[in-house]
């Protein structure tokens, strides 16, 4: 089978929010570098961020303050040093987007407009209206095109090259034209984003499909804390088309009022002193609960209120999730939203340290598909700021190391069984279209790797994606057609949620405790012992797991 | 199945729609497949793709991501107008809904167009800040360039302008609307206008930016733009 190779000194995968960071920063060094994005260009999921991002940009606002709330936020299993580093550099980062266009909204004397999510005694959300990530999409794509970053959208990459313990290369398709593409090169960063599409109801785009996570472990990279999956507590509930898209936590921090069907505050049970704004763990399961005991509405939801709020208020705070209820004909001016937990953020990834190395050589992350930020929960507002702090520090630190090393022959047998994997699925006559598996895997991780869990429905969650990855083998594209052969993606991709999956289940069954995200109902308290960190790789084909201290 | 596809939807009503279908590749005679689907309330047109894709034909084309009418890629014609397919609903009054990828772009495949040679005029307009000047920015000055940074590159503007032999080559109104959003934004030190009157800016006026912001997703007043640019 034929092939393109190319050679870059750095490849960046990834078009988001953090891999657009990076290759703006890589791109200093006048190196050839590649970004490549399974999206057009500036469509990636980072846009669909809505309230807006943590900074430490208005006193009494401090980094440490900033810290602090992360590590309690995240129930203190999160990698201290990174969320020192997060918290001091962010807000540098923050003038860093307004140079490439960005305009952060203002109060009238020019300080930025901030706003306190949950745990924030001192606010620290700035925000471009209700549409943060958009703007920032939008800044860093324009810097990306001043600068003249080389890029290729709606690319596919599919498997990583590795010597010894070393990245050498990249192999994967066109979307547009189904041609292989080989990437000899020194160093990937890796800015794949999460995995939501593995679950029913999510707020993710199609695209977040742990493409990032199963590549790493493919090679041998160690991740962290995969266990803990955030639920953000609220989601469209109604229509079945919106059900699971975003309503923004900007909405309840601005007065935003939940109620179940009787028309009960019923936060006031869970947390009668954070009420709405308690931590996103902790209202999901509020939600859950409310709705478990029969006091949900018929859409299997609760109300969220604004209602009460000005129209004009409504306008200038949350214009888009207005938009978003008037597109279902719901006029949240004058009626409630419907709303229920939707899978949102995977805190674990892949195991970096300062500079966004993994322990494979070569190898970077930063962002979703990275960890150590968040802990086992992740505060509203850290994520597409994280994203620019270490996309920064990963591009910085590639490009000295690329200088150092030279380039590796790519092994032909290896690009040849990777052609031959993925050309299989368009081969295969038998077999189970990827949709059919995927429907499958959404239902078990919502039902059974969910918001509670226990250990029988998570041992029937192995049994069941074990299952799936056997039959996922003789997975079929329906059809062989090269041009814009979306099942041929559908067959990569949930290869890649169901690896992705797998460590997910396998990690939270370790954990036998609840923290944050991660709430055992068969163990419901925390416990001290397990202040830790769970690792999880892979040998071969097996998944081993090693409960690591934390780094402090 | 469906039922548990479109919970919903008790009662099957179908509806008809038909699909634009075209391969660059092959550069096959453009034609238009009909499809009956389930119909349940709230449906979007991107529903009816997903379903077309899912259950009657594998090899459709298209694009979509965020489903929340914020990422800007999923731009089609529904009955000759465009619209975000995530967050516009199908009218089940219609006899036959027809979907047809955004106008006045090159088509790639079926629904997906080509968006290169929009990318490189777009180019030519510096679409960045550029000469950045030191200015402190207030509520004010940030709220004159907020309805135009409000711009998701969707395209649904250019897909609904009338192009007639005049406006042929001429600056898009998305190129318009980001010379906008600059000019309003006191840090830009480039001076843009000379760029937009020698790309044509003369060919717009309020009331065809009237006619085309009925288009715009995002609700930006293009007729507003095109006072300001010119």
């Amino acid at each position: 089978m034929r092939y393109r190779t190319i050679k870059t000194e750095i490849l960046v995968i990834g078009a988001g929010g953090a891999g657009l960071r990076a290759a703006i920063e890589a791109k200093k060094s006048g190196l050839e570098i590649i970004l490549l994005g399974k999206e057009v260009l500036g469509c990636a999921h980072t846009g669909m961020a809505m309230g807006g991002m943590n900074a430490a940009m208005v006193l009494p606002a401090t980094p440490g303050f900033h810290a602090k709330i992360t590590l309690e936020g995240g129930y203190f299993i999160n990698n201290y040093k990174l969320v020192n580093i997060f918290t001091e550099e962010i807000p540098a980062r923050i003038h860093d987007l307004e140079n490439y266009g960005v305009i952060f909204d203002r109060v009238d004397s020019g300080e930025f407009y901030t706003w306190a999510g949950p745990k924030q005694k001192y606010p620290l959300n700035i925000c471009v209206g209700d549409y943060t990530g958009r703007e920032m999409m939008q800044g860093l794509v324009d810097q990306a095109r001043k600068i003249g970053i080389k890029y290729s959208d709606e690319f596919f990459i599919s498997r990583l090259l590795k010597k010894d313990n070393c990245i050498i290369g990249a192999i994967g398709i066109n979307l547009k034209t189904s041609d292989f593409v080989v990437f000899q090169t020194k160093a990937i960063i890796l800015a794949t984003g999460g995995a939501g599409r593995m679950y029913e109801v999510t707020t993710n785009a199609a695209s977040n499909t742990g493409d990032g996570y199963a590549m790493a472990l493919d090679v041998g990279a160690e991740l962290i804390d995969m266990e803990m999956v955030q639920f953000h507590p609220t989601g469209m509930a109604y229509p079945p088309s919106s059900r699971g898209v975003l309503v923004t936590e900007k909405t309840r921090s601005h007065g935003g009022i939940l109620r179940n069907q009787k028309g009960e505050r019923f936060m006031s049970k869970y947390y009668p002193i954070e009420m709405e704004v308690a931590k996103r763990d902790e209202v999901s399961r509020s939600i859950f609960q409310e709705v478990a005991a029969g006091l949900g509405t018929k859409n299997h939801a609760v109300y969220l209120h604004v209602n009460h709020w000005s129209k004009e208020k409504i306008l200038e705070i949350i214009p888009d999730v207005y938009e978003q209820y008037i597109n279902v004909g719901v006029d949240i001016s004058k009626e409630p939203m419907e709303v229920y937990p939707s899978m949102h953020h995977i805190m674990g990834g892949i195991k970096i340290n300062q500079w966004a190395q993994s322990n494979i050589q070569g190898l970077y992350a930063c962002c979703e598909v990275a960890s150590g930020i968040h802990g086992a929960n992740r505060l509203g507002g850290n994520s597409i700021a994280e994203g620019q702090v270490f996309g920064r520090r990963a591009g910085m630190d590639a490009t000295k190391y690329v200088k150092k090393i030279k380039y590796s022959t790519l092994s032909r047998e290896n690009i040849q069984k990777e052609i031959a994997r993925i050309n299989q699925y368009v081969k295969n006559t038998k077999g189970i279209p990827p949709q059919e598996i995927e429907d499958q895997l959404k239902k078990v991780m919502w039902n059974k790797v969910g918001i509670f869990r226990d250990e029988k429905r998570l041992k029937e969650a192995k049994i069941i994606v074990s299952k799936l990855l056997r039959e996922a083998k003789n997975m079929r594209a329906r059809t062989n057609i090269r041009q814009r052969n979306r099942d041929l993606q559908d067959c990569l991709e949930v290869n890649n949620m169901l690896q992705t999956a797998q460590v997910v289940i396998e990690a939270a069954l370790l954990r036998k405790e609840s923290r944050g995200a991660h709430s055992r109902t068969d163990f419901p308290e925390m416990k001290d012992e397990w202040e830790k960190n769970i690792m999880v790789k892979k040998e071969g084909e097996k998944i081993v797991t090693k409960v690591i201290p934390v780094v402090k | 199945m469906l039922l548990k596809l479109f919970p919903s939807s008790n009662k099957t009503m179908k509806i008809k729609v038909s699909v634009y279908r075209y391969n660059s590749a092959y550069q096959s005679r453009p034609k238009y497949d009909s499809f009956t689907i389930p119909y349940h309330q709230g449906m979007t047109v991107l529903d009816a793709i997903l379903f077309i894709y899912k259950h009657l034909d594998s090899t459709l084309a298209f694009r979509y991501e965020c489903r929340q009418g914020i990422c800007g890629t999923c731009g089609v014609m529904l009955n000759r107008k465009p619209v975000l397919s995530c967050s516009t609903q199908i009218n089940p009054k219609i006899k036959k809904n027809i979907i047809e990828p955004l106008a006045n772009f090159p088509v790639e495949k079926d629904l997906v167009v080509n968006l290169k040679p929009l990318l490189k005029k777009y180019l030519k307009i510096k679409p960045y800040i550029e000469k950045i000047k030191k200015k402190i920015i207030t509520k004010d000055i940030a709220n004159k360039s907020k309805p135009y940074r409000k711009c998701i590159e969707c395209g649904c503007c250019i897909a609904g302008m009338e192009i007639t032999k005049t406006s042929k080559g001429c600056l898009d109104p998305m190129s318009l609307v980001k010379i906008a959003r600059y000019l309003t934004d006191p840090r830009d030190g480039l001076n843009r206008k000379p760029i937009a009157k020698e790309l044509g800016v003369k060919y717009y006026s309020e009331e065809i930016g009237r006619r085309i912001s009925k288009s715009c997703p995002r609700g930006i007043p293009i007729d507003e733009v095109i006072k300001l640019v010119k």
